[in-house]
């Protein structure tokens, strides 16, 4: 504790309670407060119709609607209903990523407004944010990788804010459906995903994987995506893409779903969505040259389809 | 154990904690009002409340006591620096009571997301990372808030130490 804490804490107004120490008044109110009704608690109940009835027009969709030529199966999008805010973390992981790139992923959405901020953070620092307003307009930051002032947007985009809203309000799904928009832009075919049952960081799981081939000539484009769903609920639990290196899946950019939850308009802290201010950069990188690694591809950008190498 | 015993238990554990952070920020009257409505808000919500409790049971707190001042019923608690009840003083000399009141007076003047920053860090004892749930901002966002409070306090308390010297030369 500096000197200054010190100061800080002699001048505490209210001393430190004593743990477990309960006044009468005190007792009163929580007597008071447990015979109230849980008003939560009628929740599930509430919302099994809305529920039931979302069910069975997904279920009408998905047995009328023609799905292609794949047997790749989606989750089912989360029942949204007056949330004030939206909030989704995932774990990043994969050679794009780590320390000093990006180890944890917040978003969150307004869908009253439309309003998204993104963060990234490595340890406590912010090494990419993007706001979007209820405009569309869109602001970015991305600080790693050296970059002395960050490199940064400021424009009015319609589409990035169309899909950094699906990046929160559905991240997984959105994910995947963004990996198959860019392998088709590149030239690819999907074909049909594989899948199996398998484990995931100790929870069963099945591993849906797809590896595009090039529609000229129908070679392997190198490169796969995969998603580990769970095999009760099907929600996407992960999701990873890279190239194949050596016949093995190399995960270039792994995502991990460690929380989703919403607010009502009671408690959300909708000063989640303001933009922050970043850290400076240090204009000298301090990983060495060559062990820089490729920069992040932005969101919904084509992925690359390596040359196939000719004998 | 059943939800309401489990409530008990966590009542129990943390009304102290939350009745102090209220009480250090407002009156004593607004601090009770702040207490109930947030174990109410912590009893309708209880299948939310993580096993960490006391910092999503401060985020609770700070917002409760947000509404109260909102409503303006007791503006003066927002701008007057909490109060030291006699008798009931962590400070023993008049030298550490004169020095407490200078160092209420500076956090009063700093920003109130710094003077939130310093407070529930050095009063309410919580780590940054907890803090910053608290606040409901970024751990990094956190401490750059913590580091600026500590610099301008400090800046604010070397010109009170600066004045005070001047007032004692001149009698």
């Amino acid at each position: 504790m500096t000197r200054l804490d010190r100061m800080i804490a002699e001048a505490n107004p209210v001393p430190e309670p004593v743990p477990g120490r309960v006044t009468p008044e005190q007792e009163r109110l929580l007597a008071q407060l447990v015979a109230e009704p849980r008003r939560h608690r009628l929740r599930p109940v509430a919302l099994l119709v809305p529920v039931a009835a979302l069910a069975a027009v997904a279920l009408v969709i998905f047995a009328v609607l023609p799905r292609g030529g794949n047997d790749e199966r989606e989750a089912a999008a989360p029942v949204t209903g007056n949330e004030a805010l939206i909030h989704v973390m995932t774990g990043l992981y994969g050679t794009v990523y780590g320390p000093g790139y990006g180890e944890r992923l917040d978003g969150w959405l307004e869908p009253s407004t439309g309003r998204v901020r993104i963060v990234i953070t490595t340890g406590d620092e912010i090494t990419l944010q993007q706001v979007v307003d209820s405009d569309d307009h869109f602001r970015s930051w991305q600080g790693a990788l050296g970059n002395a002032n960050g490199l940064t947007q400021d424009e009015v985009s319609h589409a990035t804010a169309k899909i950094l809203r699906a990046e929160v309000q559905d991240r997984m799904p959105a994910l995947l459906e963004q990996a198959r928009v860019g392998f088709r832009q590149d030239g690819t075919t999907l074909g049909r995903a594989t899948t199996e049952s398998a484990e995931y960081k100790g929870r069963p799981v099945i591993v849906h994987r797809v590896a595009p081939t090039l529609k000229d000539g129908g070679g392997p484009s190198g490169y796969y995506f995969k998603w580990y769903t769970d095999p009760d609920t099907g929600e996407i639990v992960a999701f990873e893409r890279g190239p194949v290196v050596n016949g093995r899946d190399t995960v270039e950019m792994g995502e991990v779903l460690e929380k989703f939850e919403s607010f009502d308009a009671d408690d959300a802290p909708l000063h989640e969505l303001d933009w922050q201010e970043t850290p400076k950069m240090d204009p000298f990188p301090r990983t060495p040259p060559e062990t820089i690694k490729p920069a992040k591809p932005t969101s919904g950008a084509p992925t690359p389809t390596p040359t196939p190498e000719t004998p | 154990m059943s939800d309401r015993a489990a409530f008990e238990t966590l009542f129990r554990a943390h009304v102290g904690a939350v009745h102090a952070y209220a009480l250090r920020r407002s009156d004593a009257a607004t601090a009770d009002e702040v207490v109930a409505d947030t174990f109410l808000v912590c009893w309708r919500r209880f299948d939310r409340v993580p096993d960490d409790a006391l910092p999503w049971l401060y985020a609770v707190a700070r917002r409760c006591l947000a509404n109260r001042l909102r409503a303006g019923r007791r503006e003066r608690a927002r701008t007057a620096p909490a109060p030291v009840p006699a008798g009931d003083q962590t400070a023993d000399t008049y030298e550490q009571r004169t020095q407490a009141r200078e160092v209420l007076a500076a956090m009063a003047g700093l920003p109130d997301k710094e003077r939130e920053a310093l407070q529930l860090c050095v009063w309410e004892g919580l780590a940054p990372a907890d803090a910053a749930r608290v606040v409901g901002c970024t751990a990094a966002a956190f401490r750059v808030r913590l580091h600026r409070g500590r610099r301008r306090l400090a800046e604010a308390l070397d010109e009170t130490t600066v004045q005070g010297l001047r007032r004692e030369e001149a009698v």
